[in-house]
């Protein structure tokens, strides 16, 4: 009996184990965010049987209409849309081929800006004129009549009311408190003296002082933020101070829905008779008749929070849109993850569009509206990153399949805009190719670089690799010596027979006439002050030796200290490395001693500048391509520093720094023959062969995607020039205006770029050829240790001994 | 009988089975698997002996060998002895003993984190040891970033896992009869006569699982290092884990092969060295 039970047990136990070792693996289960779990097949391109998905296609615009303000379903089946043409005068149009063709009527002309437009489903149009407490509500009907009403806001939170500047031909705007009103430059006499004073001085003879009074300014209690219409066509709208209102169209009667001085309010949206909008304690659901509380809905909740990242809001469009759905009390929301339908408290959100295979996943793109048309189509308003107006429409293919059968995976470590809109652009001209990205170092996922590194590794010699990498931050000569990219001098050629691309920099790369990697973008360091600091800027001794001699105590030297290191680093580490691959201990030596000097000469400076730049980063991979260089400018025009050095990403942060030595003298060079390197990628040797890789490639190095973004200069030249042609042709009005620490309003206008910046610039850029050290290990060792020697922690010697020992361990690994 | 046996057999078989699953799977056919990559290159082609050729030229796998070896040489005796004398004085001491030797434990239960940060306490260059030190109007000592950052290791080593030692030493005490002791003592041996040629010998057998256990407790070590010092530490605590570690971050799987196939036999041969010394001595 003891026997047979021993044996039964053994047997139990061997089973137990069997079974538990076959039920590891197999399907994971994904919470995609803002909708419901599903589960999802770990590889996505085999769902080869599953059909049916919406298509995403772009309508074409009138190209009467600039910008798009508002669209609308009429009763008729028709769409309209509204908006300004290039003139700024206002008109709508009207398809009723949903697209195909257009009729386009001009809108009265109005006194004022509209602030806000909306449509009905009779066509009739609502528009907000004017701003706040002069505001009027113009209804304009079908047929053209203009109905006019006004309306107040209700007065601004807190005691003293505040109130807010604005001025013509500026986006600036300015909340002051009505205490420090001596102060500003709504007292209009002070400015001409204090700009004066500012300009001698700073000892310029040919800075232009604006005269405020030459600026006409309105004061504003109260504004709109954001405009929507309810079932019953009663515009609600969000204000300066987190009220929601809705406004009587017929009276102009305000009553208020909802008061968000506890909770706040993020933005809103509106499906019937429901506004749901998005708080600081998650989505509250309205009553859009009198504002009563709904119950909470779990799901939106979630939805809101997934919101409070996204900031392609701040462009005047916003993280999610809603929309009525089919059914009662359901809605259409749709985010950059995708457009999901929801039924009011129910416990999930159905994906209906994936956000991954349509525009929706470009994080540029700023989102305006959405409709849900039919049960087969929906109509989505957006915006790109520079403000250009796009209609989309995505149809329900029941043959299409679920998921394109051709995949790309491409793998990165840190998000990037940049690749979102790569991605995006390449899947709306390739809709049977699926591009999936992976994440190494997703936010707040608290795995580190290294951690994200290895699994990488380890999915690469599994053979789940991905097809292309963005090899930012990782390490590249390891994958070069491995064997592990391809060569995509091919490819290169192309873009290089089309577009045309810095040879300079393209032979940085160039082994053997073979190019295995390459960034399609740029940043430069630069050096910026008076005439002497530039020359000092030459080599870091000098300027070591130069900024003592100008050092006035109390007076910062740089806008950072802490970022000093890193600063220098990436200007000058491009020389340090050795023929025998090595690093040069006397040009370490060279670049500690300069930077302890000059960081200690800054010694005595108070730390309030330091705390603002504590979260800082320069890494481009960090800031997505922002250059630095501007805030140090502005720091010197501010008086904050004496010495202005960064990286300058884009034409507009040249163009902010020639407008600022406009006004206050000063010149700037490039430091060393250093570029940095940005979005940096390479295809896995095992895909070279796919077309649609092959494909993606020549459409990341391509003009358009190159000329549609910011973050760093763009490798493509033909990119690179329109950029310019842009810049020179069609330049922007605008000055900036800004307040130091002593409550002086500082202002500069933008100058306008020319033909001649742009042959200086470009020539700089081509005497370029060298790149900073990219290998993240030796720049983590340097700046380590740096910090140690700059805090005193350690001598020179002993800084550098460390530096070369541990850096020569990884290199002789 | 036969009968009996066979079916005493299976049931052994299958009482086995699933904890030499478990060690197949996660282990034995990953080793093979490694034992194989040690001759080919990355792409998958064979290079023969090529990488074990690399490994031998490579200057950091070199440093990461010795400072692992010297690590080992150094510790292990260390370890051993002041184990040893501490189970002794323990046993010696009744029931007071027993409560000293569950204290010896407690670094066991220290997570590594922890215990980093009691280091850096300790031997940060401005830490408690720098301050005493300075106490005697002596130049500060930069504990981490020098030669004795080993000696810091050893002694975190050693602080660690003598508990353990004493336990398994405790162990293998316990286990020798007082019967042999008191004829010791009427044949006239001192204490230290009767803890070499008793003792000591009976304490064979605990001696070779206590030095095998102790070798991989030295492995352990690296997690200290590697949160205080990072990828790339002071040069004299650089081990062979280091190296591995920063090898499978750059993909350097050819040589990580490579080297986990020599350790391995440096590691066989020496345990099994061991044993059979131990045998002959005992025969």
């Amino acid at each position: 009996m003891r026997k047979k039970l021993k044996k039964f047990l053994a047997v139990l136990v061997t089973a137990s184990l069997c079974t538990g070792l076959a039920g590891c693996g197999g399907n994971a289960v994904s919470q995609p965010e803002g909708g419901q779990p599903e589960d999802k097949p770990k590889d996505e391109a085999k769902t080869e049987d599953a059909k049916g998905r919406f298509l995403e296609s772009q309508v074409n615009l009138p190209s009467e209409l600039a910008e798009i303000m508002s669209m609308g379903k009429l009763e008729d089946g028709s769409i309209m849309i509204a908006g300004f043409d290039p003139t700024g005068n206002y008109c709508k149009a009207v398809s009723s081929d949903m697209g195909e063709n257009w009729q386009v009527d001009m809108l009265p002309d109005f006194s004022e800006a509209v602030s806000e437009m909306e449509i009905l489903k009779d066509g009739t149009i609502l528009a907000v004129v004017g701003y706040a407490d002069n505001s009027e509500l113009k209804v304009i009907s079908k047929d053209g009549q203009v109905k006019s009403t006004s309306f107040r806001l209700p007065k601004g939170a807190g005691e003293q009311g505040g109130s807010v500047t604005t001025y013509e031909d500026t986006d600036d705007i300015t909340i002051e408190t009505e205490g420090e009103k001596d102060n500003t430059v709504n007292e209009q006499e002070n400015v001409p003296e204090e700009t004066d004073t500012l300009n001698e001085q700073q000892g310029t003879s040919e800075a232009e002082n604006k005269d405020a009074s030459e600026q006409e300014k309105i004061d504003i209690d109260n504004m709109i933020v954001q405009a929507d219409i309810d079932g019953e066509g009663n515009l609600i709208i969000q204000d300066l101070y987190a009220k929601l209102c809705r406004i009587d169209t017929q009276t102009g009667e305000l009553t208020e829905l909802y008061n968000g001085e506890e909770d706040g309010l993020d933005f809103f949206g509106i499906a019937g008779e429901r506004i749901y909008a998005c708080t600081e304690n998650g989505m509250k659901i309205l009553s859009a008749k009198d504002g009563s509380q709904m119950p909470e809905d779990a799901v939106l909740n979630e939805v809101c929070q997934t919101a409070k990242g996204d900031l392609s809001g701040a462009m005047g469009a916003y993280p999610v849109v809603m929309a009525e759905g089919m059914e009662e009390n359901s809605l259409v929301y749709g985010n950059h993850q995708g457009v999901f339908y929801h039924k009011e408290n129910g416990s999930v959100s159905e994906q209906v569009i994936n956000g991954e295979l349509t525009s929706l996943g470009d994080t540029s793109m700023g989102l305006k509206q959405l409709l849900m048309w039919d049960e087969i189509t929906y109509m989505l308003l957006a915006c790109d990153s520079v403000g250009n107006s796009k209609l989309f429409k995505y149809v329900y293919d029941e043959n299409a399949s679920a998921v394109p059968e051709e995949q790309i995976n491409i793998y990165t470590l840190k998000d990037s805009t940049i690749l979102r809109k790569a991605v995006a652009n390449f899947q709306s001209t390739h809709p049977d190719v699926y591009v999936k990205i992976e994440i190494g170092i997703s936010e707040n996922s608290g795995v580190t670089a290294e951690d994200a590194i290895k699994s990488l590794n380890t999915n690469i010699l599994a053979g789940k690799g991905p097809d292309i990498l963005i090899l930012d931050g990782m390490p590249v000569n390891s994958y070069l010596e491995k064997g592990i990219l391809a060569d995509m001098s091919g490819i290169l050629k192309q873009v290089e027979d089309s577009d045309g691309i810095f040879e300079n920099i393209k032979q940085v790369y160039e082994k053997d006439g073979k190019v295995y990697a390459l960034p399609s973008r740029f940043l430069l360091s630069v050096i910026e002050g008076s005439d002497d600091t530039v020359a000092a800027g030459e080599s870091l001794t000098k300027l070591a030796e130069y900024a003592a001699t100008i050092k006035q105590e109390g007076k910062a030297l740089f806008y950072s200290r802490r970022l000093i290191l890193e600063t220098f680093y990436q200007a000058d580490s491009g020389t340090w490395m050795q023929e025998d691959g090595r690093l040069d201990e006397g040009k370490i030596k060279t670049f500690l001693q300069a930077v302890k000097a000059l960081y200690d000469l800054d010694g005595d400076v108070p730390d309030k500048m330091e705390q603002i730049t504590v979260s800082l980063s320069l890494n481009p991979t960090d800031t997505e391509g922002f250059g630095s260089a501007g805030i140090a400018v502005i720091g010197r025009m501010m008086k904050q520093n004496e010495i202005a050095i960064g990286t300058l990403g884009d034409l507009y942060n040249l163009r902010d720094l020639l407008s600022i030595e406009a006004e206050i003298g000063g010149s700037y060079q490039m430091m060393g023959e250093t570029f940095l390197p940005y979005m940096s990628a390479g295809i896995v040797k095992e895909s070279e062969k796919k077309t649609s890789v092959q494909e993606f490639m020549l459409a990341f190095y391509g003009k358009e995607l190159a000329k549609s973004v910011s973050g760093g200069y763009p490798i493509n030249r033909s990119a690179y020039e329109e950029l310019w042609k842009k810049e020179i042709d069609e330049p922007t009005d605008s000055s900036l205006a800004m307040s130091n620490e002593e409550g002086v309003i500082i202002s500069y206008d933008m100058i306008p770029l020319t033909e001649e910046h742009k042959d200086k610039f470009t020539k700089e850029i081509e005497s370029l050829k060298l790149a900073g050290i990219e290998d993240t290990t030796i720049s983590d060792l340097v700046i380590e240790e740096g910090e140690k020697y700059l805090k005193d922690s350690q001598s020179l010697d002993e800084a550098v001994q460390n530096i070369l020992q541990k850096v020569n361990l990884y290199l002789s690994e | 009988m036969k009968y009996k046996s066979k079916k005493q057999k299976w049931t052994g078989i299958f009482f086995v089975l699933p904890e030499f699953l478990g060690v197949s799977i996660f282990t034995l056919i990953p080793f093979v698997d490694v034992m194989h990559r040690a001759f080919l290159r990355l792409d998958g082609s064979f290079c023969g002996f090529d990488n074990f050729q690399q490994i031998f030229r490579n200057k950091a796998f070199l440093l990461a060998a010795g400072n692992t070896l010297r690590f080992s040489v150094v510790c292990l005796p260390l370890l051993l002895l002041v184990s040893l004398l501490a189970a002794v004085s323990l046993q010696t001491m009744g029931k007071m003993g027993g409560l000293l030797k569950s204290s010896y434990l407690l670094p066991m239960a220290i997570p590594t984190a922890a215990v980093v940060l009691i280091w850096k306490l300790f031997f940060d260059s401005h830490g408690l040891m720098n301050r005493l030190i300075s106490l005697f109007e002596a130049d500060p000592i930069d504990f981490m970033n020098t030669s004795w950052a080993f000696w810091v290791l050893v002694f975190s080593y050693l602080w660690k896992n003598l508990g353990y030692t004493v336990l398994l030493w405790s162990a293998g005490l316990s286990g020798i009869s007082e019967s042999i002791y008191e004829a010791g003592k009427m044949d006239g041996a001192n204490t230290i006569q009767r803890f070499r040629y008793l003792t000591l010998p009976n304490l064979r057998q605990s001696a070779f699982t206590i030095v095998v256990i102790s070798i991989i407790n030295s492995f352990k070590v690296f997690r200290e290092a590697y949160l205080v010092g990072g990828n790339y530490p002071q040069e004299s605590i650089y081990q062979l884990q280091h190296l591995f570690n920063n090898w499978f971050r750059e993909l350097s799987m050819d040589k990580m092969s490579a080297a986990s196939v020599v350790l391995f036999l440096v590691l066989t041969v020496l345990v099994i060295g061991l044993q059979r010394s131990w045998e002959r001595e005992s025969i």
